[in-house]
């Protein structure tokens, strides 16, 4: 039987402790662990590992996860990778520019535990 | 026009009408001076030929009109400096204090995940305190931004239909660890396999999770809650049914006021924020939708809480 591919993540997040949380979890749900502290290098990350899916938090050094989301947008090789937006923000209006920069969902983080956050990725893929 | 628009913007940021916003309060004292001083000017030259005396008059009368125009458009700067900390607050509340409370949600779940085989009883037990209360916080947190959010308008309802079955079994999961925690079975049953509702999603979740989980709250350990839904009129019903402490007859109405809370309510869950229900209606009522209590000290509460039909065929 064919071995399934396993699935790469890339998760853009500025928090040390919630970065190294979020690794931990993806590690032991079986994916390969990509991981950015600010928004800057994103694209060039996104276009030489070509992860499967991207979790991005909104407010980063540098570069915001809106500006980051647009560029992944308007590459025509980072367009199709699904991009979830992290945030604790949970302003509507946030969360509405969000979806109609391109995001394919977006999460609050506060509301979700680790096991939830990595159901829902594995859901998208 | 780029002005109107602009404090229209304004106006809406900081929540207060347009005609108290500053510089509003400055252009119209003006206008009110320029016709106070015609008026004047007008019928003093008609009575009175001095024109000396008229001159007087008509600074005079700027003079005072000046002075209390400054005044209100001092207050009025006031008032959005006010909703502008406020809104900064809120910002501060929302981003900085949730993030490490994140944090530590989500380091006690692989805490108790992995060192839970080596751990006794007792010590599992603490931990899950620890998450229980970090929850708490963040709920409380969650509460005091919905409200301020629902306090300041009703604009940013975005409206979708949606199947009403499919938010409600999300509510119930994301309450599912409480309820496993009171051992409280949640029983959800509805006539159909699916209602279409017209309302603001996210808006309704929070009215829907605050009284599932006030079912909860107020259930004794072991109990059952009874959730159906079915339509009524041009409304679809959701009934949420618990046998907990139930609500005494001269509480009904006031339940839904903000900061209230309930003196049985107090005795099981001291901390709560009186905000819950209070958000609830107001949400509800938003969307055009009503929320009905029937209740029995000591016997359970029923709340239901009707939600607009979507107006695609069902």
């Amino acid at each position: 039987m064919e071995l399934k591919r396993q699935k790469k993540i890339l998760i853009v997040e500025d928090e040390q402790n919630m970065r190294e949380s979020l690794q931990e979890a993806f590690l032991d749900g079986g994916f390969a662990v990509l991981t950015e502290e600010d928004g800057e290098s994103v694209i060039d990350v996104v276009k030489e590992q070509e992860p499967d899916i991207i979790l991005l938090d909104i407010i980063l050094p540098k570069k915001d996860g809106f500006e980051v989301l647009s560029e992944l947008k308007s590459d025509a090789s980072t367009r199709n990778v699904p991009v979830i937006l992290s945030t604790n923000l949970s302003d509507p209006s946030d969360i509405q520019k969000a979806l109609d920069l391109g995001a394919t969902t977006y999460l609050v983080k506060s509301n979700y535990s680790l096991d939830d956050i990595v159901k829902k990725v594995s859901g998208l893929l | 026009m780029g002005l109107i628009k602009d404090l229209k913007n304004e106006s809406r940021d900081f929540g207060i009408p347009i005609w108290k916003l500053p510089d509003v309060v400055l252009i119209s004292m003006a206008v009110v001076n320029i016709l106070v001083m015609l008026i004047t000017y007008f019928l003093a030259t008609r009575y009175d030929n001095d024109p000396g005396r008229v001159i007087i008059l008509v600074a005079i009368e700027a003079a005072v009109i000046i002075i209390i125009g400054n005044v209100l458009s001092e207050s009025a700067k006031k008032i959005v400096e006010t909703h502008k900390l406020k809104k900064e607050f809120i910002q501060i509340i929302s981003h900085q204090m949730r993030s490490p409370l994140t944090t530590m949600k989500w380091q006690i779940e692989l805490l108790r995940k992995k060192a839970g085989k080596n751990l006794n009883k007792k010590q599992v037990e603490q931990i899950d305190r620890i998450y229980e209360e970090n929850e708490r916080l963040t709920n409380m947190i969650a509460d005091i931004l919905n409200m301020s959010r629902i306090d300041k308008n009703l604009e940013h309802l975005i409206y979708s239909d949606i199947i009403l079955e499919t938010v409600v079994e999300e509510c119930i999961g994301m309450l599912s660890g409480f309820s496993k925690f009171k051992k409280i079975e949640i029983d959800f049953k509805s006539d159909k396999k699916e209602h279409r509702v017209c309302v603001d999603s996210e808006k309704m979740k929070i009215g829907i999770v605050n009284v599932i989980e006030n079912a909860i709250s107020y259930s004794k350990k072991g109990e059952s809650i009874k959730i159906s839904i079915k339509p009524d009129g041009e409304f679809i019903a959701l009934k949420i049914k618990d046998r907990g402490i139930g609500i005494k007859e001269g509480e009904k109405d006031i339940v839904f006021n903000k900061f209230y809370r309930g003196e049985g309510g107090k005795k099981v869950q001291p901390e709560g924020t009186g905000l819950g229900l209070f958000m609830t209606k107001k949400v509800i009522e938003q969307m055009g939708g009503t929320i009905e209590l029937k209740s029995k000290e000591g016997k359970g509460s029923e709340f239901t809480l009707k939600f607009l039909r979507s107006k695609k065929k069902q």
